[in-house]
C-alpha cells in the first residue's frame, strides 16, 4: 500500500534581496497511514519551510516550491491551484503551530473559529457547526464546552488553547495533522498532556501525524519513524528504537551528545558540536555538515552524499557512515 | 559559610484597579522562600512558568526589590543597603540574562558592552581597559577582533557569550543564570554549559541556574529546589531530586520531561489542569488541587519545609515532615 504522504526531493526556496535561500534542498520522505513522523533539527533547518510547502502556506512571492513532488494519496499537490489547495487544507490535511495565542484571532470567540471552519469546508447550518465545535472541545478534553464555547482565547491558559487550536485542525476529520511544535511554548506538565492528547485523538481517529520538533525527548515517545534535518536536507532517517540506540551520522551523533543525560550520565562535560550552522545563502560545497564534523575528509567537500540505506530502514546521508559500519 | 542566605523572602506585586488605582490584590510571586547557596556550587532551581523563579533570582541582587526578608551576601545584609553600597556589591553579584537578544544594547559595541561595568566602577581605563575586554573575549571563546563589532552581527550563542563575558567583568563570585541558555539550539546550547562549567572551574564562581529544563539543570546543578507558586517545595542534592524526589510535585514534573530514549516507556503521572493563580493560591498546600495525594489536611494547612539532612520537603504525605499516610 502507498504511503499517504510522499515527498519526494522537495525544493523550496526563497528569494530575497540577498539572493535564493534554498531553506528545503532535496528532501525525501514517506508519511504511512495512521503513523507519525517526527522532523527534527535545530532552528533553520528547513523542517518547518518543509510543512509550509506542503499546504502552500510560503509567502507569496518571496517562497516558493522550486522542484520535487508532493504526493498525497499520489496527487501531486506542488502542481496544486489555490482553489484546489482549498479542498485539501482542513479537510485532507490541516497544521498546529507553535504559538497558540498567535495563531488565534482574539476577536472571535473560540467557538466561532471553530465552527467557521467546518461551515466553510463542509457547507453545515450555522447550529450544525456550533454542535460540531462542542463536540471537538469535548473531544479535545476541555471541560464544560457548552460554557466555554463562548470564551475568546484571552480567557484560556496557554494549554487550552492549543487544545483549541488542535479541536480546529481536526474539526474537519483530516487524514493528516501537520504540527509544527506544538508543546514547545509549553511547559513540560502541559506538554505531556498535549502530547498525550495527540496519541489519543490519532488512535482514536486513525490520522497521520507529522510532528516537527526540536526536542529529541518529544520524537523519542511519539513517533514511529524519526527524520534528523540538517541545513536544508534530511540526514539520517529511521526507526526511533534504532536510531537512538545506534545514530549513525556525525550530526544525529552530535546532537545527541549535546542533550544532558542522553549518553552517559556521568560524564560531567558535554561534547558540544563545534562552531555553528552555515548560511542558507552559501550552502557549503559537498557535505552540509563537514565544518562541524569530526570525521570530515577532502573527499567529504567534492561530492554531496546521498541518503543511503546503510541496514534495514536506516538511511543515512554521509560518506564516511556506510565504511565504518561495514567495517565494524 | 553559605555565600548568600536568604530568609523568609517575599515579593508582592501589587494589582490596582480603577481609575484610582486602588489596591485590589496581590501576585504573590515569591512567598516566603528561605535557602542557601554555598560558596562554590551550582544551586539549580527549575518550576514552571509563572511560579516566581525568575523573580526569585533577580530579587537576589535586588533588581527588584523584595518586600520581606533577609538576603545575607558574605555574611552582610544586603537589603537594607543604600543604593552605592548595592553597587558596590553588585560587582560580586552578576547576572546572565535569557535573551541574548534583548539583554544587549544594540547601539553599544561588544567591547563598550563588556566594559561598560569596568568604566563605572572606575577600574581600568584606556588601553588598560581594553586588554582586559580583549582577555575576556578570549576567555569566553570569541575572537579579539570582535572587539568594535555591534550586537547583531553575532548569533544567538556568540551574543550568550558576550552576556557571560559582561558578566565576568568585575570578577563576580555570584552569578544568576536566568534560563542563560533556553533560547538557545541544543548544539549551542551544549556549548554554553560547557562553558559556563570551564569559567566555574577557573574562578570559582558560584551560580544560582534558574531553567525550566530539568535534564540541563542535572547536568550542571550540585544541589537543586523545586518552585511551585512563589514557594520551595522541594530541596536537596542533584541526585537524589532525581532518583529520589519525594514531593509529588517534583515527581510528576520529573514524569513529565520526555525522555529521549524510546526503550524505555515511563510510568507518566499526567498532571490535571494548569497551575493556579498565585493571585489568589490554593489554602493550605497550593499543590493540593492538582495533587493526586491530596487529602483533607493538605487543603487546610500548609506543609512547612522539613529538612532531613540536606534533602528538605514541604509536603503532608512524603517526605521527613509527613504526618499523615498516602492513601
Amino acid at each position: 500500500m502507498a504511503a499517504l504522504l510522499q515527498i519526494r526531493d522537495l525544493k523550496t526556496s526563497f528569494f530575497t534581496s540577498d539572493g535564493e535561500v534554498r531553506a528545503v534542498d532535496g528532501v525525501t520522505f514517506d508519511i504511512e497511514e495512521g503513523k507519525t513522523m517526527g522532523l527534527v533539527g535545530e532552528s533553520g533547518c528547513g523542517k518547518s519551510v518543509t510543512a509550509l510547502s506542503v499546504m502552500h502556506l510560503l509567502s507569496k512571492g518571496v517562497g516558493r516550491v522550486v522542484g520535487g513532488e508532493i504526493l498525497y494519496r499520489g496527487q501531486n499537490l506542488a502542481e496544486f491551484s489555490d482553489q484546489q489547495m482549498r479542498d485539501i487544507r482542513g479537510n485532507e490535511i490541516s497544521m498546529i503551530f507553535q504559538e497558540p495565542m498567535t495563531s488565534l484571532n482574539p476577536v472571535f470567540s473560540i467557538g466561532d473559529q471553530i465552527a467557521e471552519s467546518v461551515r466553510l469546508h463542509q457547507g453545515v447550518s450555522k447550529k450544525e457547526a456550533r454542535d460540531r465545535a462542542i463536540e471537538m472541545l469535548q473531544l479535545v478534553k476541555i471541560a464544560e464546552p457548552d460554557k466555554r464555547i463562548d470564551e475568546y482565547p484571552h480567557q484560556l491558559s496557554g494549554g487550552m488553547r492549543q487544545r483549541v487550536m488542535i479541536a480546529m485542525a481536526l474539526s474537519c476529520n483530516p487524514s493528516l495533522l501537520m504540527a509544527d511544535e506544538p508543546t514547545t511554548a509549553l511547559d513540560v506538565t502541559i506538554q505531556a498532556q498535549i502530547l498525550e492528547l495527540i496519541k489519543e485523538l490519532q488512535e482514536q481517529l486513525g490520522m497521520s501525524v507529522l510532528l516537527i520538533t526540536h526536542d529529541l525527548g518529544v520524537v523519542a515517545e511519539q513517533a514511529d519513524e524519526v527524520a534528523v534535518m540538517y541545513a536544508g536536507k534530511i540526514v539520517e532517517r529511521a526507526k526511533p528504537e534504532i536510531i537512538f540506540a545506534h545514530p549513525a551520522h556525525p550530526y544525529t551523533v552530535g546532537l545527541m551528545n549535546s542533550v544532558p543525560g542522553v549518553t552517559d550520565k556521568s560524564k560531567k562535560r558535554l561534547e558540544a558540536i563545534p562552531g555553528i550552522v552555515p548560511s542558507p545563502l552559501h550552502w557549503p560545497s559537498g557535505c552540509r555538515f563537514r565544518d562541524r564534523c569530526s570525521l570530515a575528509e577532502d573527499s567529504c567537500g567534492r561530492t554531496q552524499p546521498d541518503l543511503v540505506e546503510i541496514e534495514v530502514g536506516h538511511w543515512v546521508s554521509c560518506l564516511k557512515v556506510p565504511l565504518t559500519a561495514s567495517a565494524a | 559559610m553559605a555565600l548568600l542566605e536568604i530568609n523568609n523572602l517575599v515579593k508582592h506585586f501589587p494589582i490596582s484597579t480603577g481609575f484610582f488605582g486602588r489596591k485590589t490584590g496581590d501576585v504573590k510571586a515569591v512567598d516566603g522562600v528561605s535557602l542557601s547557596v554555598e560558596d562554590g556550587e551550582t544551586l539549580g532551581l527549575v518550576g514552571e512558568s509563572g511560579c516566581g523563579k525568575s523573580t526569585l533570582g533577580r530579587c537576589l541582587l535586588r533588581l527588584i526589590e523584595p518586600t520581606s526578608g533577609e538576603i545575607v551576601f558574605e555574611g552582610e545584609e544586603i537589603t537594607a543597603m543604600n543604593f552605592e553600597r548595592m553597587r558596590e556589591m553588585r560587582r560580586k553579584m552578576q547576572i546572565i540574562f535569557q535573551d541574548p537578544y534583548a539583554s544587549l544594547n544594540p547601539r553599544m559595541r561588544v567591547g563598550e558592552i563588556i566594559g561598560e561595568g569596568l568604566q563605572i566602577h572606575g577600574l581600568a581605563t584606556g588601553a588598560d581597559l581594553k586588554d582586559h575586554v580583549m582577555g575576556l573575549l578570549e576567555k569566553v571563546g570569541l575572537r579579539e577582533e570582535q572587539y568594535d563589532r555591534y550586537p547583531h552581527e553575532f548569533s544567538g550563542g556568540q551574543r550568550q557569550r558576550i552576556g557571560v563575558a559582561r558578566a565576568l567583568a568585575l570578577n563576580a563570585k555570584f552569578i544568576v543564570a536566568d534560563e542563560a541558555v533556553s533560547a538557545l539550539d541544543v548544539s549551542i546550547q551544549a556549548q554554553i554549559l560547557n562553558l559556563l562549567q570551564d569559567l566555574q572551574d577557573e574562578f570559582e564562581l558560584t551560580y544560582f541556574f534558574i531553567s525550566h529544563d530539568l535534564r540541563v539543570v542535572e547536568h550542571v546543578s550540585d544541589r537543586v529546589a523545586v518552585m511551585y507558586l512563589g514557594k520551595i517545595v522541594e530541596i536537596a542534592s542533584a541526585d537524589k531530586i532525581y532518583s529520589d524526589g519525594q514531593h509529588p510535585y517534583t515527581r510528576a514534573l520529573l514524569s513529565a520531561a520526555p525522555v529521549p530514549d524510546p526503550t524505555r516507556k515511563v510510568e507518566r503521572t499526567v498532571l490535571q489542569g494548569d497551575v493556579p493563580s498565585p493571585i489568589n493560591p490554593p489554602s493550605g498546600c497550593s499543590f493540593h488541587p492538582r495533587c493526586p495525594f491530596a487529602q483533607k489536611i493538605c487543603s487546610e494547612e500548609e506543609p512547612p519545609l522539613v529538612q532531613d539532612g540536606d534533602h528538605g520537603v514541604a509536603c503532608h504525605v512524603f517526605g521527613p515532615g509527613a504526618t499523615v499516610k498516602p492513601n
